[in-house]
């Protein structure tokens, strides 16, 4: 038994260590408590020195503007590489479209493949960044609910059942087109996946909409601001410390134990692991309720993602992809489908699913001189892989490599190393998931225990690196510890 | 259920039963009545009737876990259990909707029996599952005979049991060659006998021989609905629909008024946090009618507002007139207060109804 803090925050992931800050700022004590070293999936590897890789994806397109100007970061070092990357597709004729910004010239782009598209995509970026607008405050910030605009109630109610592949499948006819679009989709099958567009569409990088970012020296840097930030703050950051149970008295929290045996006392617990994890391994059996722990059990995800980092000892990107974009290789939309069939059987689907960044073709940095950096995210693997993650991994960096050679040259030869991170999927909610991108942000951080909040990308309405949800879970816990909420 | 099948007293009840009349609970088949509806009931009120109550749904929850597992589960803490007692308690969904109300019994220390008059199966062996511990339906394995009435003890006596026993507890007994469990569990005072499948026209037989002296009759489903009536205890699927889901919030246990079931000192049961945030606004109460008996689930008035609605209702022998069961908002609650039903005057009064009747050589 040790001291106790005003509040615990398990995981020194970006929502976690967000969640410290604003609740040293309102004056409470916080221990921060890590397993391995702070970070997250923005964490430096440390295998990888001199790399710059992180554990997860390089780029960054969901911070939370708010968090970024109340905790002062851009003054305190934060600063981007890129603040908006074009979107590459290769097409199937080995020519690459280019999609930037500005939907005339994009227009003008795919009117080269296809006149149809190109009038169309005009119209599908309006609706949809029209309605991520107005959608903003609800999944932002404190708005009771889903509201939109007269004209715009009648979309949101079809999209909410309407998946990414249908409702691109409404306005594209190229195929290679909206197999790309659908990658921001996530499972882009799902009933009510086109919402996952808008939710996309309503992020906000650097004050663009819908922007995809590099912050400069690459994400650990950002978590590395953020890490220096809360030690300077005063919040206790003890690494190499794994929660392993929740210490309940009835429904309310009373502290964290530790995997070493030691109890630490608190009346609030921020974790910033998945609804699952916190719930189903940290609690006693069923504390949730009955029926919520069943829907969680259930709702395990049969999907999960990888990141590949290639390193590679000569330029090389994918021909006529500009060095700033960002390349999403699918290359038909029913591939999706075949991916939903697969991973539920545990296989290594046959089309993989790819983004393709080149962080040293905008940033040297990322690697020392003279090395070159492919970062690729795999999306659509299976989360219990049939033949083992070992075995999986290895099979997933051969074939993830040549289907890149196909479009680079000579990649084989150049590469140096290879960096592999496969995420535990069981510890994550579900990849995508109606009800959890349509419910109000309360629902998504309280828990069925008094005192528990969620402040881990679990709680944004899809899985990303934001911080939002570690900002409004400190407002949430700063109101359950204030003296007139108190019982 | 799709079957329909007879109780381990059928064959004893099929010949008492005279006029051949008979209705299905939970799947069984009882007799309605035995000639008369309200003798039976009189009976249980002055003399001593005794029912078969084997169409009660009972499961056996046993395991390593199974305190821990039904702490959870019911409103009460069966931490306070002994061995050889029991309580009533609720079972709640998540947002605190009841979703059943019954008897807790423990047999040992890992061994409890829960008795309900609605089954619910599913919701409680899938959260057993969560536990490891199994449950098992123990309603074709065993028949149980209540034998109410103010001479119910000196029945048991008279057959050879000892009828020393608290309300609320049980006792295995070795009577005569069978093994028997006798118990107090119900509201209307009496005791409950019950005994394996195959013994169970031997005990019908040595109990009616007891009872003979006492002019114990068997009494049927409609006589002891009129005293489950009598009792004011509202019964799931017959007063209030239980809520079926895991998340809904209705029926409340405070809009039930089934409140004094929960233990304020039990502080993780399932339902537990979001009750926090229930407040009461109905009231279960009885009402009395002057006229005809009320068709069951009517609206009722207070001047020209609706205020709540009926629940079962009946002609009770003993009281003489109509009784109902009624959910009334807060302010149409109090003693006395009359309300409108269907075109006649009901007045609101106290439940029970009727007290359980004195226990005659206690």
């Amino acid at each position: 038994m040790r001291g106790s803090a005003d509040a615990i925050v398990i995981g020194g992931g970006v929502g976690g260590l967000v969640a410290s800050l604003y609740l040293r700022r309102a004056g409470r004590s916080v221990l921060l408590l890590e397993a391995d070293t702070p970070g997250g999936v923005c964490r430096a590897i440390p295998s990888t020195a001199g790399l710059n890789v992180t554990g997860g994806a390089t780029t960054l397109f969901a911070m939370d503007p708010r968090m970024i100007d109340e905790l002062d970061l851009l003054n305190r070092g934060l600063t981007f590489a890129i603040r908006d990357m074009p979107l590459a597709i290769p097409w199937p004729n080995g020519k690459m479209l280019l999609l930037g910004r500005d939907p005339d010239q994009a227009a003008q782009a795919i009117a080269a493949y296809s006149a149809t598209d190109a009038q169309n995509y005009k119209r599908y970026r309006r609706e949809l960044f029209a309605l991520a607008r107005a959608l903003r405050p609800w999944w932002w910030e404190d708005a009771p609910g889903p509201v939109a605009p007269r004209n715009a109630r009648a979309l949101l109610e079809r999209l909410e059942a309407t998946s990414a592949a249908a409702y691109l499948n409404g306005w594209f006819e190229s195929d290679a087109l909206k197999a790309a679009l659908a990658f921001d989709a996530v499972a882009p099958y799902e009933p009510g996946s086109a919402l996952a567009l808008v939710w996309r569409a309503a992020q906000e990088m650097c004050g663009l909409q819908g922007a995809l970012a590099i912050p400069k020296g690459g994400p650990a840097a950002f978590a590395s601001i953020l890490i220096a930030l809360a030690k300077a703050s005063g919040v206790e950051i003890r690494t190499g410390a794994q929660a392993t149970r929740l210490i309940l008295d009835g429904a309310e929290v009373q502290g964290v134990e530790l995997k070493s045996g030691e109890k630490v006392l608190s009346r609030c617990v921020l974790s910033s692991l998945s609804r699952r994890a916190t719930l189903l391994d940290l609690a006693p059996t069923a504390s949730a309720g009955f029926a919520e722990t069943q829907r969680l059990t259930r709702s395990a995800p049969h999907t999960g993602e990888a990141h590949i980092t290639l390193v590679l000892d000569a330029a090389s990107d994918l021909d006529g992809m500009p060095a700033n974009a960002r390349a999403l290789i699918a290359e038909r939309l029913d591939g999706w489908l075949d991916i939903d069939a697969s991973t539920r059987l545990g296989l290594l689907p046959d089309e993989l699913m790819m983004e393709v960044v080149v962080p040293t073709a905008i940033e040297p940095e990322f690697a020392r001189a003279g090395q070159h950096v492919l970062s690729i995210t795999v999306r659509g693997l299976p989360a219990a892989p049939e033949e083992g993650r070992a075995a999986l991994s290895k099979r997933l960096a051969e074939r993830g490599v040549s289907a890149l050679e196909c479009r680079m040259k000579n990649l084989r030869a150049h590469i140096t190393g290879i960096h592999f991170d496969l995420p535990d999927a069981s510890t994550r909610d579900s990849e995508f998931s109606v009800s959890r991108i349509l419910s109000p942000y309360r629902a998504r951080i309280a828990t069925p225990l008094n005192g528990l909040f969620l402040c881990g990308s679990a709680a944004e309405p899809m899985d990303a690196v934001s911080g939002r949800a570690g900002r409004l879970a400190a407002g949430m816990a700063q109101r359950w510890l204030s003296p007139e909420v108190s019982p | 259920m799709t079957d329909v099948l007879a109780t381990p007293f059928h064959a004893r009840a099929s010949a008492a039963n005279r006029f051949n009349r008979w209705k299905l609970r939970n799947g069984w088949t009882l007799a309605a009545d035995y000639g008369s509806v309200q003798d039976e009931a009189i009976a249980a009120r002055l003399n001593c009737a005794a029912a078969d109550i084997s169409w009660r749904w009972r499961i056996a929850i046993e395991g390593r876990r199974a305190e821990e597992f039904l702490s959870r589960l019911v409103t009460r803490d069966p931490a306070r259990l002994a061995p050889g007692t029991a309580f009533k308690a609720l079972w709640l969904n998540d947002h605190g909707g009841v979703r059943g109300a019954g008897v807790i019994a423990r047999y040992g220390r890992e061994s409890f029996r829960l008795i309900s008059t609605a089954a619910d199966l599913c919701w409680i062996a899938q959260a057993a599952a969560l536990f490891d511990v199994p449950v098992r339906d123990i309603g074709p394995e065993e028949g149980g005979l209540a034998i109410a009435g103010p001479y119910a003890r000196r029945v048991v006596e008279a057959a050879g049991l000892d009828p020393a026993l608290e309300p609320s507890n049980f006792r295995k007994i070795f009577w005569r060659g069978l093994d028997v469990t006798l118990s107090r569990f119900g509201e209307h005072g009496g005791y409950e006998l019950w005994c394996k499948a195959d013994d169970a026209s031997i005990v019908w037989d040595r109990i009616a021989k007891a009872g003979a002296e006492y002019a114990l009759r068997p009494a049927g489903l409609d006589a002891m609905a009129i005293l489950d009536l009598e009792a004011g205890v509202p019964r799931p699927e017959r007063d209030y629909e239980p809520a079926r889901d895991g998340f809904g919030a209705e029926p409340s246990p405070f809009d039930l008024g089934l409140e004094s079931l929960i233990d304020d000192l039990h502080k993780l049961f399932n339902g537990r946090a979001a009750l926090r945030g229930i407040r009461k606004t109905k009231a279960r109460v009885g009402l009395e009618f002057d006229g005809e008996t009320p068709m069951p689930h009517m609206p009722l008035l207070k001047g020209t507002g609706p205020v709540g609605r009926t629940w079962s209702s009946l002609y009770s022998p003993s009281l003489r007139g109509a009784i109902a069961l009624a959910q009334v908002n807060l302010d149409a609650a109090a003693l006395g207060t009359e309300l409108v039903c269907g075109g006649q005057i009901a007045r609101v009064c106290a439940l029970p109804f009727l007290p359980v009747p004195d226990s005659i050589g206690e």
